[in-house]
Order: C-alpha cells, then structure tokens, then sequence
C-alpha cells in the first residue's frame, strides 16, 4: 500500500547525502525554488529532483524512479581555470552506488528509520549513467561558468 | 491509528556490486585474481534430472535422476591474452590461470585429486552498498567449486573473450554474513 510520506522521505534523504558532499568540500547547496543570495557566492551547487516515479510492479512490491539533477556555479577565475571542474567533479562523486532513504522530518511517522536503498542505474542500453555537461559561461556579461551533473536512481519497496 | 508497514528490499543484487575471482587451492592462503569483466556477465545454472513414473497412465512415483554439473559462463575484457613472464611479480591473465600456463604455472589445482584436470573455484562476492549508516549491510560470496572451461570464444573486434564450462558439482556454495564494520 502507498504511503503518502514516500516522496518526502526520499527527497528529505537525497538532500540530505548531497547537502553532506557538498559541505565538506565548503561549497554551499541550496534547493531549486529556495530563496537565497548568490551574489556574493563564488560557488555553488543547485539540487532539483525528478520524481520519485512509483509502480507498483507486483502485489505490495514498489518501484521508484528518481531523477537527481545538481547545477554547479561557479565565478570565473582568472588564477584557477579548473574551478567549475573541480566542482563538477564534487558533485558528481556524490552520485553514489547507493544513499539510504530514512524517515526524516519532524513529524508524527517520522522516526528517522531506514525505509530503503535508492540504487544508482547505470546501464548503456538504457543511458543510464551520471552525465556531465558544461553550459561554459551562460551569458557575456556575467563572469559565470554553469554545468550540470545528472543521474537516476531506483529503489525497491516491499509492502506487507 | 492503522499502521502501515512495509518490508525494505535493501539491494536487488548488481553486477556492479560483485566481485568475481577465481582462486586455486593453494593452502592455507590461495592464490586469487580478479576477473575482469567489463561490460559482460556471468551466468551460472543449476541442473538436476527428475524422473517420473507413471502408474498404468497416472503420475505416480517421482525419483532423482543422474546428477547434472552445474554450467558457467563468463565474459573477460580482453587485454593480453597471457601474462608477462619477464617479471615473476606480474599477476597471470585469467586465461594462464585457466590452461594452468606460464605465470599461473604453479597454481594448485582446486580438485583435490590431482589426476583430474586442473580446475579453479570462481567466486562471485556480492557486497552492496547503500551508504554510510544504513542497516544490516549484508553481503554473499558465491562460489561455484572446481570449475573447467570447454570454450574459449575470443572475439578481437569486441575485445571480449567468452569462457564457458562446468564445475565438478551439482550447486553453488553459498555464504551470507554481515560486512565487516569499517
């Protein structure tokens, strides 16, 4: 049976994994459509979600699909031409194999236990894999170079 | 309050999760390499006869044929097909391994009965991962004991090599565990 906190907990969590990565490496992570002040970021990450897709493939056994999409900002820099690419290469060694999906939230089923396993596709036939492209900088009066880091996911739920 | 559970299904196995060796039987610590298989498979199948008996018409008795060896097959990403011999540190090739050959020449073989031909166990270790923090990580080693191959499809344009034979059993050992906490 579907569970009406689903799409929360897995979005909770991937936020969660990708706001973990890009901190480490000190670079903000903001949400798409949250409010934010960039302008005096030099780098930055955007995370925006596709999905989850849910079918329910037989009796009680779920199937999510998720689409995670990261746009990485950065300002040009005269003495680091490499920055964007160091930073495409931060996002997109947090597409892990697998990241955890909890009950996160402050809510009443929100006990912060483990629902399941988002898994990463990667597969030829299919075009599944982490894909990186490079918009260079997006217009010529702003010094700003943007790319892009996608990669979908799937995870298994089974019902009782 | 209805509660509403559900059973995670932690991780489907994956090829990208599996590890595949094969080792000989060298002890107490044998020798091991690791297939390289790129973007090919491994297959194995477990075979077993059933006979029935028919009572004037009617299905009746039911009884256990003659055992069947388990097929495997595999595919290599094809380097070299031998190792270099000029250095004795440089791991044998999967094929020296199976012709027993060159670099692998010392290999034991994993039958213990040293009149049959030299054989190898191909192991497949199935760890997967979900990241840090998540539960009951658990993992499989299936080892599929005393293989031989009968062909060796090499395929130059796919740099690919196609091994196939059959183990000296009926079916695969199987081992699961919780991973090593690191």
């Amino acid at each position: 049976m579907k569970d009406k906190n689903w799409p929360r907990w897995i979005f909770a969590s991937v936020s969660k994994h990708f706001l973990d990565a890009a901190s480490a490496e000190s670079i903000p992570l903001f949400i798409e459509g949250q409010h934010r002040d960039t302008r005096l970021e030099k780098d930055f990450f955007e995370l925006r979600t596709d999905g989850p897709t849910l079918r329910e493939v037989s009796k009680g056994c779920f199937v999510f699909g998720l689409e995670i999409n990261i746009i990485v900002q950065s300002a040009m820099n005269d003495t680091n031409y490499h920055r964007i690419h160091q930073n495409v290469g931060v996002a997109a060694a947090a597409f892990d194999k697998g990241i955890p999906v909890y009950k996160k939230g402050s809510g009443p089923d929100d006990d912060q236990s483990f629902v399941g396993c988002l898994q990463l596709l990667q597969n030829r036939e299919t075009r599944d894999f982490v894909e990186i492209n490079h918009f260079g900088q997006i217009d010529k009066q702003t010094k700003l170079m943007q790319a892009s880091v996608e990669g979908h996911y799937r995870m298994y739920l089974q019902t009782s | 309050m209805f509660t509403k559970l559900w059973v995670p299904v932690f991780a489907q196995i994956d090829i990208k999760n599996t590890e595949l060796k094969m080792q000989d039987g060298t002890t107490p610590t044998a020798n091991e390499i690791v297939i390289k298989v790129g973007e090919g498979n491994l297959t194995y199948s477990e075979n077993r006869t059933i006979e029935y008996t028919l009572d004037r018409g009617r299905i009746d008795e039911v009884r256990e044929g003659d055992e069947v060896p388990m097929d495997v097959s595999f595919d290599l990403l094809w380097e070299f097909i031998t190792g270099n011999t000029d250095s004795a540190g440089v791991p044998p090739t999967v094929e020296d391994v199976l012709k027993n050959q060159n670099n692998a020449a010392t290999w034991i073989s994993s039958d213990p009965d040293t009149c049959r031909p030299f054989a190898v166990d191909v192991i497949a270790e199935n760890v997967p991962v979900c990241g840090a923090g998540a539960p009951t990580q658990e993992q499989e080693f299936i080892t599929l004991p005393d293989f031989r191959y009968e062909t060796l499809d090499h395929d130059l344009r796919a740099g690919t090599i196609a091994v196939s034979g059959r183990c000296n059993s009926k079916v695969a050992s199987i081992v699961r565990s919780l991973q090593p906490s690191t």
